[in-house]
């Protein structure tokens, strides 16, 4: 489903250069990625949904090389094949949990928000416990519920890699589990990847492999 | 672009008291211009219009606005001519003429003293009760009836302004007969009584009134309300009554009685170039003017202002609307987290600009609707701002 080959990365003006030999994540194979802060495991996530270019190396996602498409190639790549929960969340205060969900249907111009594209969003939310807040904001939802809504929202375009950057950061155990078992439904439900940044070890036993990033990945300076 | 407009009425609903400012603002900015335009564009429509009904009028040398303002818009006070004059005038055969005394306030209403005629020359029928028949009656127009709070029935009581001001009205009961149709110009503003009896609220004519059954205070303003604690040294107000009318007389040459201008209405173009060509004479005390030539000048005049002040006012609003932009870059600056993640969800920057510019399309939309809302609510009180336009001459 992944595959990073030679990968080189340096932010602008940065002092330290991110170097990856080889990388990948089988169809179907939920992968958690471990790592001391600052080893480049987000960067890495970025890389791979194309939010980031890389200087030299292939990042190949469902057998696209996403060198090989401009800009908004790779976001439109991005917004049909990958779903990505964010650490921060990134909600927007002034939607309702519905419009967040749907949020991206709206501000993309490759992806059409119809009927079905509702209907889902109303499924997933039904899945995740979220009906009753459909008409709320962020600010009336707590973390859990919030951390809901992203999970939702990345999973609305059925993606083939769910990406989840700390997404269990901020819960309490129980939330953690819930919001594990989550992803995973989906990771079936749609024979997706799943590729986590976590730090919970307590989480590593449920994924099917777990890398240490940090034995893994080279950071130097530039 | 549904979903722009959807996503920016959402933002400007969350945030609205930011957007109600910035709607407020942009209404403002717009509409300020407008209104004095529109304002001036009222005032003279009105002042025009009256002007152009009064063809001309006598009135003393000088100034020839105070004159036409005094007489035709009971604004401000001007010195005035002996009432014979109207009797001069009237010999010639040319015209006729309407004394026309606006010197006084009545509780701060214009105080009108003419002649019956003067009714029927503007067009003032009552709506309520009927015309002022003795001494001692008056009518009122719509909207002092209304300031004032009176009806048919009610008395009204002048007073002088202070009671050091000897040369101030002496207080008279005046008997509400009847409350004047709404016209829509100052007309409706003013209280009405004949010539006589403001001669004798001036003490040129008294009745010799006895006993303190038929006096009142004249500290209670109006009859009907709780009056004024009294004050021996007050003077009574006086009220003329069927009993003691046939006791008011005038001393002295009744033609010496002050108006402040006679309206004069020549009978043809022939008669008013004759009548004109008496008043030519500059060493004569007075003047015959035509009011629609000093409205005309007083517009211009105005006018030139207010093009400066629109000018001024375009000046400020380029300045606001500068302002403005200012906020919406800062906004941006404020944004910069949304932005960031709508570009993580795949939002492209063309979308981007088309999100901003959504939400100002629609504070630009929802200020011009409440600017036309404000303009046409404007527009059904433009008697009030023509009135405050007249005030301020």
């Amino acid at each position: 489903m992944v595959e990073v080959e030679n990968l080189v990365f340096q932010y602008p003006d940065a002092a330290y250069c991110l170097q990856l030999e080889r990388f990948h994540i089988k169809p179907g194979e939920r992968l958690a990625l471990t790592g001391a802060s600052g080893c480049g495991k987000t960067t890495l996530l970025k890389l791979i949904a194309g939010i980031l270019t890389p200087g030299q190396g292939r990042v190949t996602v469902a057998g696209t090389v996403l060198q090989d498409l401009s800009a908004s190639g790779r976001r439109d790549f991005r917004i049909r094949q990958m779903g990505f929960v964010f650490q921060e969340l990134q909600l927007l205060d002034y939607l309702t949990v519905l419009d967040n969900i749907l949020h991206p249907y709206r501000i993309n111009r490759s992806v059409r928000l119809d009927t079905g594209v509702r209907q889902r969003a109303l499924a997933l939310a039904g899945q995740t416990g979220l009906v009753d807040k459909l008409g709320q904001k962020p600010g009336a939802l707590s973390q859990g519920e919030k951390q809901r809504v992203a999970v939702c929202r990345a999973l609305l375009p059925q993606p083939r890699l769910l990406i989840a950057d700390e997404a269990t950061s901020h819960l309490d155990p129980a939330n953690k589990l819930h919001l594990l078992d989550l992803l995973f439904l989906a990771v079936e439900q749609y024979q997706a990847s799943l590729l986590v940044v976590t730090h919970d070890h307590e989480l590593l036993p449920y994924f099917d492999r777990v890398v240490d990033f940090s034995t893994v990945v080279d950071v130097h300076a530039a | 672009m549904r979903h722009d407009f959807y996503l920016a009425w959402q933002y400007l609903l969350h945030y609205r008291w930011r957007s109600l400012t910035l709607l407020i603002s942009t209404c403002l900015i717009g509409l300020l211009p407008l209104l004095l335009h529109y304002s001036l564009s009222q005032a003279e429509r009105v002042m025009l219009a009256r002007a152009e009904a009064t063809p001309w009028l006598i009135g003393v040398r000088g100034s020839t606005v105070d004159t036409v303002l005094a007489s035709l818009y009971f604004r401000d006070t001007a010195p005035g001519l002996s009432y014979g004059e109207t009797r001069r005038v009237d010999q010639t055969g040319w015209a006729y003429a309407l004394p026309v005394y606006a010197r006084y306030r009545i509780h701060q209403v214009p105080l009108l003293g003419i002649t019956a005629d003067y009714f029927d020359f503007r067009h003032l029928t009552p709506a309520h009760g009927e015309l002022p028949g003795f001494i001692g009656d008056c009518v009122l127009g719509a909207q002092a009836a209304a300031t004032l709070g009176l009806q048919v029935g009610d008395t009204l009581t002048s007073t002088p302004d202070n009671f050091f001001d000897l040369a101030g009205l002496t207080p008279l009961k005046l008997h509400i007969t009847g409350i004047l149709a709404a016209t829509g110009t100052v007309d409706d503003e003013a209280v009405y009584v004949d010539l006589k009896t403001i001669w004798i609220m001036e003490g040129l004519g008294h009745g010799h009134t006895s006993g303190p059954s038929r006096a009142v205070q004249p500290s209670a303003p109006f009859s009907g309300l709780s009056p004024a604690p009294t004050v021996s040294e007050t003077p009574e107000a006086v009220e003329i009554t069927p009993d003691n009318i046939d006791s008011f007389h005038f001393h002295g040459d009744m033609d010496s009685y002050p108006v402040t201008a006679l309206m004069v209405i020549p009978h043809d173009d022939r008669a008013a170039t004759l009548l004109s060509g008496r008043y030519l004479d500059e060493t004569l005390p007075l003047q015959l003017i035509r009011p629609l030539d000093v409205v005309h000048h007083l517009m211009h005049n105005i006018f030139r202002i207010g093009t400066l002040f629109t000018a001024v006012l375009i000046g400020v609003s380029g300045a606001a609307l500068l302002a403005l932009a200012l906020v919406f870059a800062l906004s941006l600056q404020l944004r910069a987290g949304e932005l960031t993640t709508i570009d993580l969800l795949g939002c492209d920057r063309f979308t981007v600009v088309r999100l901003i510019t959504a939400e100002i399309v629609l504070i630009l939309l929802f200020a011009t609707a409440l600017g036309a809302i404000l303009l046409r609510l404007i527009k059904q009180e433009s008697g009030f701002l023509t009135g405050l336009l007249l005030k301020a001459l």
